[in-house]
């Protein structure tokens, strides 16, 4: 083919364009250490590299917001070993205070004591980490539980979770709300302390926390023992009908089924003060100093009224089983069965299983302080009512605890598993997106060479020319 | 003879010098473009007749001709239309690709990631001001991200009608002087003369022609070639008529030639190139913006719409969607909802409002009711008005605006009425009876109802009579109805009495509460139709305490549904062995039973359905009284996307890359940003929610989710980018290889006419010998002489 000087120029400008462009490309990729540097560059690829990088995004959101929960779960769990330390703590106490040997005033420093250690649990259950309240549900910037006036302890948070995203559509809570730890309600209906012989009514109660209700003794009819020469002196307990009994040969006396006690001689210190005592603990004291010696068998019966709180005083009528009282202070409802009642005294009467432990314990720091003098086993019947709340409520922290735990775990778990998803997505991104250094610095050579090969021979083939050659 | 012998010396030695001279302008022109070597035409001249033979008389010079294929020629002109279209394409499609920053995290890709981490950041620990402002203002970004992309894409558009309007002055320039050219060509060749060099300059202004826009070439007998785009003369002889550019009915410049209506097409050459991208891809790229951001506006608005904010339910809102006023009769009232010109569709569905007593924390849910089809804008308005405690207005622009009375607020969530008993027809401590049918009632005008409260002597009778005005259609008359027509009743009040509407039911019962409270049902033409007939005759009495069952939790379920409660027998709760609360849904199905009865705790928690619970406390359920109540669960609340269409609590405004923009009010206070669906500071419902949108398959982006829509859009300008560069580098190599066939046809090679320098400068030497041996001859027959 017939080749002009223009083309043969052409032809070497193009060869020197192309090799040059090449080079150009292979420097760019070196430089930048990248394959794709805009789209066009491999528009599969770009997107792939897009939707890889969504979801190194997803996955590094995620192991954020988990490192964010586990502080949050962990400073919720650290809490909770500190307040199942604090309940073991009163534990003891309350055991200790039980001992038969112990004395009033240590028993009221106990007391004391276990006043201290409610404060804790307030500002326990009130602890908070970079200023959110843990144990408040989703109200976390108010103090989930406000102390009254008078002491009292009230949750203001809700029962409501914070979850956080662990994965598509995937969510975990990361709190447990403080009521379902401090003040879970389990209700197992009333139990009472057993003083006064007062039950459950046929209808159901409701309410929470402890109730006291105050039976007194109002009428007493003690029959014909004057007769025999003995009188009531002081105050007695009984309530309702009872028998007293009197032994001439035995020389003994009997109340009800309580245990037959000698009728001590005239001269005795016990004769103007002889205590009797049912099995039930309802006592009747008599002077027994002008006893005729002669057998005696007959009814001391005692009629009472009862009242809840500072409530008015209602007639005990021994036929009723299901009396209403209600508690115009806590709106607390009690339905009782007054058939049984035997005795005068403060019944304590408990809600099982809807005693926050805050009340709890403010209730056995009063049972320990005997504000109404209370015999050591009346105190015991109390304690032991209020022991087996605690054990309730240390098994509720226990087990929010191991909720706790469990999701710690999970959490760990979920973002060591996306920290290695993590790790396979932005290594796939590399190999689409990044230049593979030994390819490209190939490349780049052999675009080099080429170049300088187009060059050497272009320079020979354009110098020459027929000129050099006509003289 | 001589005189022969001289004349053919001469003739050749002009001749050589022409061939000298034509050797010298090809040298010369060696390296102008497009220039066709040009050779000199060398015949033997006339013989001359002489003693009856013939004798030659030397060489002629026929002309000087070019050499050049014409269809050669044509082709290049062709493929040089090709590429100048692809490579104005290429230029501008690498600066869109440019603008979109992919890869790398730096486009708009990597603001809707910030935008979802910042909801992340933000539901660890929703109360947080800082990370609050962090997510709004991601927010902001991803909304400016769009607008700059969209003003960018307007922009180049702008920039190409402005390049298309200057293209046009140069192809009138060219066409010019090709017509001036075509001139000067036919009158030379009318004289005879092979305007050799003329023709070339003219070729090459046609292909400077040819890389602006489409043109085809036709070439008549006298020379002048007749130059058409799209099928319109723009030269023809030594006429040009000029190109412009005006706009066309859309506001989009077009281009015209002078005395042809209508727009030109344009197919190829830069002008071709530049038309194409703006038509095409251009606005096919602005279309998907659109249609990515319209999608992560009703997506995103979708669910903020149904969250709280920081600060609680609303006092007033004000829409951020104008309705128009369509039909232009100067009341927007009158105009169908799902046309009155919002930016989002409304479907057929519902949504509900809930208002909020700030007082006693009540919460009362209603339910608008919106069909597409039927459903006007007074419709909703009305149905606002119907609502207690808040009103619904639109202002001067018609956007909606809802404001709450004094102490109410509002809000437009899922989260459950907690007392759903407020009425006390579920075992309150009124006293209480309900019938046992549900509306609509066939009543008639004049039917009774009578009854009887304590007081007087006895007791005081009360008799109500209801009136045909009262009902829509007395025969059909709703329970809501019958409801409002006794409490209008001024003897039904005096007695103490109020009636109720539950579940499509008539309850009568005492305002007050207690066992002091009872009243009778003594009778009456309506009790029956009421569905009281049974319970005439009785005395009914109120309770010391009230059941008033609370509900917690937060629904979970997607459906929307009514609850109803009702007791299995009567009795009281905790007591009563066997005693249950049936809870059934709107098709009449069992979903749930309660018990309520001896065993059951009052006040203690039961699980409900799809994470709600219910507690109750003591009190007395009576079935035979009717005890009834209902509770509304709301899977979706706004099923009729009405919120969203209307900008109410939505996130974005607008609905296109455009006009894309976090609303106003959140980013100057982005407490307002709504992340719980209860109300609570550390609720971050919403947010989690807002997070699914990353996964969610969205139907406007036929079923690709927002990430995966993005990064098609890339995809799609990457393929294009690189089918242009391809495309621009084929064609290149077509016209280079073109470009080569046409030099080795038309080009000049120094070499070659270097040798026929040296062939003529011999052949000049030895004419001019001829000359000198023929003057030798002369003067030797002169010496004779």
């Amino acid at each position: 083919m017939r080749v002009s000087t223009e083309s043969a120029y052409r032809r070497v400008l193009i060869g020197l364009r192309t090799n040059f462009s090449g080079l150009v490309r292979a420097q760019e990729q070196v430089a930048s250490g990248l394959r794709i540097l805009r789209p066009s560059d491999d528009p599969t690829g770009t997107s792939r590299v897009l939707s890889l990088e969504r979801q190194l995004a997803d996955s590094n959101r995620i192991r954020s917001a988990i490192a964010g929960g586990l502080t949050f779960v962990d400073a919720a769990a650290a809490a909770l070993e500190e307040g199942s330390k604090l309940i073991a703590e009163v534990r003891s106490l309350v055991l200790q205070s039980m001992n038969g040997t112990i004395t009033e005033q240590d028993r009221a420093a106990i007391g004391q004591q276990i006043s201290l250690l409610r404060t804790q649990m307030i500002e326990l259950a009130n602890q908070r980490t970079a200023d959110r309240y843990l144990f408040g549900g989703t109200k976390t910037t108010t103090p989930p539980w406000s102390v009254g006036a008078d002491g009292s302890v009230q949750y203001e948070g809700d029962a409501s979770t914070q979850d956080i995203r662990i994965g598509s559509g995937v969510t975990i809570p990361i709190n447990v709300s403080g009521d379902q730890i401090f003040a879970r309600v389990q209700p197992a209906g009333l139990t009472f302390a057993g003083l006064t012989g007062l039950a459950a009514g046929s209808t159901a109660s409701e309410g929470s926390g402890t109730v006291l209700i105050e039976v007194r003794q109002d009428t007493l009819d003690v029959g014909a023992l004057g007769s025999v020469g003995i009188s009531v002196v002081g105050d007695s307990t009984i309530l309702g009908s009872h028998d007293v009994v009197v032994d001439a040969a035995a020389g003994t006396i009997q109340l009800g089924d309580g245990p037959a006690v000698a009728i001590p001689g005239a001269g005795s210190d016990l004769a103007s003060g002889l205590t009797l005592q049912t099995a039930s603990g309802a006592t009747l004291t008599v002077d027994v100093t002008g006893f005729t010696g002669v057998d005696y068998s007959g009814a001391v019966s005692a009629t009472g009224s009862l009242r809840i709180g500072s409530g008015a005083f209602v007639p005990i009528d021994p036929t009723e089983t299901d009396l209403r009282l209600e508690d115009p202070a806590t709106g607390n409802i009690l339905h009782l069965d007054l058939s049984a009642v035997n005795r005068a005294g403060s019944e304590m009467v408990q809600y099982t299983g809807q005693i926050d432990i805050f009340q709890l314990l403010e209730g056995i720091a009063g049972d320990l302080a005997n504000g109404e003098g209370l015999n050591q086993s009346d105190l015991l019947g109390r304690l032991d009512l209020r022991l087996s709340e605690l054990d309730r409520h240390h098994g509720n922290l226990l087990s929010s605890l191991g909720v706790l735990g469990a999701r710690s775990a999970r959490m760990s778990n979920t973002s060591s598993r996306f920290e290695s998803v993590g790790l396979q997505v932005s290594s796939l991104i590399s190999g689409q997106r990044d230049a593979d250094y030994t390819e490209v610095v190939l490349d780049m050579q052999r675009a080099e060479s080429t170049l300088q090969l187009a060059q050497a021979t272009g320079v020979r083939l354009i110098q020459r020319s027929l000129l050099d050659f006509l003289r | 003879m001589s005189r022969i012998s001289l004349n053919t010396g001469l003739r050749a030695l002009l001749s050589a010098q022409f061939a000298l001279n034509t050797v010298g302008h090809n040298i010369a022109n060696a390296n102008t473009p497009g220039y066709s070597r040009q050779r000199v035409d060398l015949a033997s001249a006339n013989p001359i007749l002489q003693r009856g033979l013939m004798l030659g008389s030397g060489v002629d010079v026929r002309g000087i001709s070019r050499t050049i294929d014409q269809l050669l020629e044509r082709r290049i002109l062709g493929q040089i239309q090709v590429g100048g279209s692809l490579e104005a394409q290429l230029g501008t499609a690498q600066e869109i690709e440019g603008l979109f920053g992919e890869p790398g995290g730096f486009g708009l890709g990597g603001a809707i990631e910030s935008l979802f981490s910042g909801f992340n950041q933000l539901a660890g620990n929703p109360a947080d001001p800082i990370l609050r402002t962090a997510a709004t203002q991601a927010g902001v970004d991803l909304a400016s991200r769009f607008n700059q992309l969209d003003r960018s894409l307007s922009n180049l558009q702008g920039e190409v009608s402005k390049e298309l309007g200057i293209l046009s002055q140069q192809v009138n320039q060219i066409s010019r002087s090709v017509a001036h050219l075509n001139g000067e060509i036919s009158r030379s060749q009318a004289a005879g003369q092979e305007p050799n060099d003329l023709r070339d300059q003219r070729q090459e202004l046609l292909k400077e022609l040819a890389a602006l826009v489409d043109v085809t070439t036709q070439e008549d007998g006298n020379g002048s070639v007749r130059v058409l785009v799209g099928g319109n003369l723009l030269v023809n002889g030594e006429t040009s008529r000029n190109m412009s550019v005006a706009n066309d009915a859309a506001g989009t410049p077009q281009v015209t030639v002078e005395g042809v209506g209508g727009f030109v097409p344009l197919r190829g050459g830069r002008m071709g190139g530049l038309a194409s991208l703006r038509d095409g891809f251009a606005p096919g790229l602005v279309t998907s913006l659109d249609r990515l951001a319209k999608s992560l506006i009703l997506e995103t608005n979708r669910i903020h719409s149904q969250g709280i904010p920081a600060k609680g339910a609303f006092q007033s809102l004000l829409g951020t969607n104008a309705i128009q006023d369509v039909d232009g009769d100067g009341d927007r009232g009158d105009e169908l909802l799902a046309k009155s010109g919002l930016p989002f569709d409304i479907s057929t569905g519902a949504f509900y409002v809930n208002v909020l007593d700030s007082q006693s924390g009540g919460l009362a849910k209603h339910r608008i009711e919106l069909d597409a089809d039927k459903s006007t804008v007074q419709d909703l308005l009305d149905a606002f008005d119907a609502i207690p405690n808040i009103t619904g207005s639109l202002d001067a622009f018609g956007r909606l605006q809802v404001v709450a009375d004094a102490g109410y607020g509002f809000d437009f969530s899922n989260r459950v009425d907690p007392m759903p008993d407020a009425k006390g027809t579920f075992g309150s401590g009124k006293a209480s009876v309900g019938g046992s049918l549900q509306g609509p009632f066939s009543l008639s005008d004049g039917d009774t109802l009578a009854l009887a409260v304590p007081g007087g002597p006895g007791s005081t009778a009360v008799s109500v009579a209801f009136q045909a005005g009262q009902f829509l259609d007395p025969s059909k008359a709703t329970a809501d109805e019958v409801a409002l027509a006794l409490n209008s009743d001024s003897g039904f009040q005096s007695a103490g009495l109020v009636a109720q509407a539950v579940d499509g039911r008539v309850f009568l019962q005492t305002a007050g509460s207690g066992t002091g409270e009872s009243f009778a049902l003594t009778g009456g033409t309506a009790a029956a139709a009421l569905g009281l007939g049974g319970q005439v005759g009785q005395t009914f009495v109120g309770a010391l305490s009230a059941i008033g069952p609370e509900v917690g939790g937060a629904y979970t379920g997607s459906t929307t549904d009514q609850l109803t409660f009702v007791p299995s027998g009567d009795g009281t709760i905790g007591t009563t062995p066997g005693l249950s609360v049936d809870v059934f849904n709107s098709k009449g199905e069992l979903v749930k039973t309660l018990l309520v009865g001896e065993g059951y705790q009052p006040g203690e928690t039961l699980d409900l359905v799809d994470g709600l619970t219910v507690k109750f406390h003591l009190g007395e359920l009576s079935a035979s009284q009717g005890d009834r109540m209902t509770l509304d669960v709301v899977g979706d609340s706004d099923t009729a996307d009405a919120l969203v269409a209307l900008g109410l609590n939505g996130l974005f405004t607008g609905s296109d890359a455009g006009s894309i923009a976090l609303r106003k009010d959140i980013e100057l206070d982005p407490s307002l940003l709504a992340t719980s669906s209860s109300g609570a500071e550390g609720d971050n419902r919403i947010l989690l929610a807002l997070m699914g949108i990353d996964d969610l398959r969205v139907q406007e982006l036929g079923g690709a989710t927002i990430g995966e829509a993005y990064s098609g859009l890339i995809g799609g300008v990457g393929f294009e980018v690189a089918a242009l560069r391809d495309g621009v580098e084929a064609s290149a190599k077509v016209r280079d290889s073109l470009e080569l066939r046409r030099e080795s046809i038309s080009g000049v090679n120094v070499d070659e006419e270097l040798v026929d320098m040296v062939r003529f400068e011999q052949a000049f030497a030895g004419a001019s010998r001829l000359i000198q041996i023929v003057n030798q001859l002369h003067d030797e027959l002169l010496r004779i002489i």
